[in-house]
């Protein structure tokens, strides 16, 4: 129970990117269509769950004191691994996310699941983190993406990564009479974004409204019982 | 003292390893990445010059100079291999330049920079404004990505000063 939670809780109730606000700009830069949207959240996943694994293997060893460099080295090398093989294998993609692969250094997800967790939890448990997060993650990339792009360019398409020329699906949906083409620039981005983190926002509440008042009717039973 | 020997050495130690595993992975996905470059770069000339055109580099000398390589595309023109520096990338670009000097254009073989900002040298608005245009003439900058543009702008410039001396 405790683990799925600890898996889940990435999804909504600790979202990396409308719950804890972490790894923002790279979001609202990669958000503008489907391809990216994915490739971006993959890259993401991958870099999280092998340097969650490292550092959690590496946290008995690693000397508080210089924890933070030995993290960033540990990130920044898988980081470049990542790189290395998008550039030779998903060409097309690397070429479209351009220098946002090579930032994922500096996302916060990663460094902030490193320092939170990983740093101070099981491997087992830090691989689940990992996928929770980096799935978390990923699922808010793909519903800015689907937004922005069915309202900016009216068209919802997917190809495959490895290979451009094949697409998986491309439905036009709007007619391109009328798109709204302002969802495909950067102010589009922080549009969608605030409305759907204040959705979130607002269930959450919901959410801890209702808990807090079964827990009143909890009690005032229990009085009653008296 | 044997506290911070201690550190280094870990710091080290880690630096070492990953040194270790970038030089690997480096191994494996070069030759793969210059392949694909390649193929990138004669797709280019042909969306420049169309299939089937022999292209005969020629030498020349000129030192500071962000030409790379110049090649004279069969009959149709003149085609310029240049490297600059960006915002935050190299910008490998070719330019095609007819007998005349109008532009039949312009593609990048390598850039990095921001999607939505320095991205747009490489984007289609961007392409026809450049190829509508003469060597020689200045050419405009892209406001929001000044800087990329700009190092286009300017190696188009020397571009075009090169042709003026030697090919018109």
């Amino acid at each position: 129970m405790n683990r799925w939670k600890n898996f889940s809780s990435g999804f909504v109730r600790e979202n990396p990117v409308f719950g804890l606000y972490l790894g923002i700009c790279s979001v609202l830069a990669v958000s503008n269509n489907l391809d990216n949207a994915i490739g971006m959240g993959v890259c993401v996943i991958i870099t999280l769950l092998f340097s969650n694994i490292i550092i959690s293997l590496l946290r008995k060893v690693t000397p508080n004191d210089i924890r933070i460099p030995v993290y960033i080295v540990v990130i920044a090398t898988l980081v470049t691994v990542v790189e290395m093989l998008m550039y030779a294998y998903a060409n097309t993609l690397a070429q479209s996310l351009g220098t946002f692969i090579s930032l994922i250094v500096v996302n916060c997800i990663i460094l902030g699941r490193a320092e939170a967790f990983a740093s101070k939890n099981g491997v087992f448990d830090s691989i689940l983190d990992a996928l929770g997060m980096g799935l978390g993650y990923t699922l808010a990339l793909v519903a800015l993406a689907l937004i922005r792009q069915l309202l900016g360019t009216g068209v919802l398409s997917m190809s495959n990564p490895f290979d451009p020329s094949q697409v998986f699906f491309n439905i036009e949906i709007i007619p391109s009479d009328f798109v709204i083409s302002l969802f495909t620039q950067p102010a589009g981005a922080f549009l969608t974004f605030g409305v759907l983190s204040g959705l979130m926002a607002l269930y959450n509440g919901k959410k801890a409204e209702k808990q807090a008042a079964l827990a009143k009717a909890a009690a005032a039973a229990a009085k009653e019982g008296k | 003292m044997k506290k911070s020997l201690y550190l280094a050495a870990f710091l080290a130690w880690i630096c070492v390893m990953s040194g270790g595993i970038l030089s690997i992975v480096n191994d494996i996905t070069a030759p793969i990445i210059e392949y694909n470059k390649a193929q990138a770069e004669a797709a280019n000339f042909a969306k420049i010059f169309g299939e089937g055109v022999n292209y005969k580099a020629v030498e020349f000398d000129l030192t500071d100079s962000s030409i790379e390589q110049i090649f004279v595309a069969g009959d149709m023109g003149y085609a310029y291999k240049v490297r600059t520096y960006g915002y935050q990338s190299e910008i490998v670009y070719i330019v095609g330049v007819a007998q005349d000097g109008s532009i039949l254009g312009f593609e990048c073989l390598e850039l990095a920079d921001t999607p939505g900002f320095g991205m747009k040298v490489n984007e289609p608005e961007y392409k026809a404004v450049v190829t509508s245009s003469n060597i020689e003439n200045k050419i405009d900058t892209i406001s929001g990505a000044t800087i990329t543009s700009k190092a286009v702008v300017d190696t188009l410039a020397e571009v075009g000063a090169h042709y003026a001396a030697n090919f018109k």
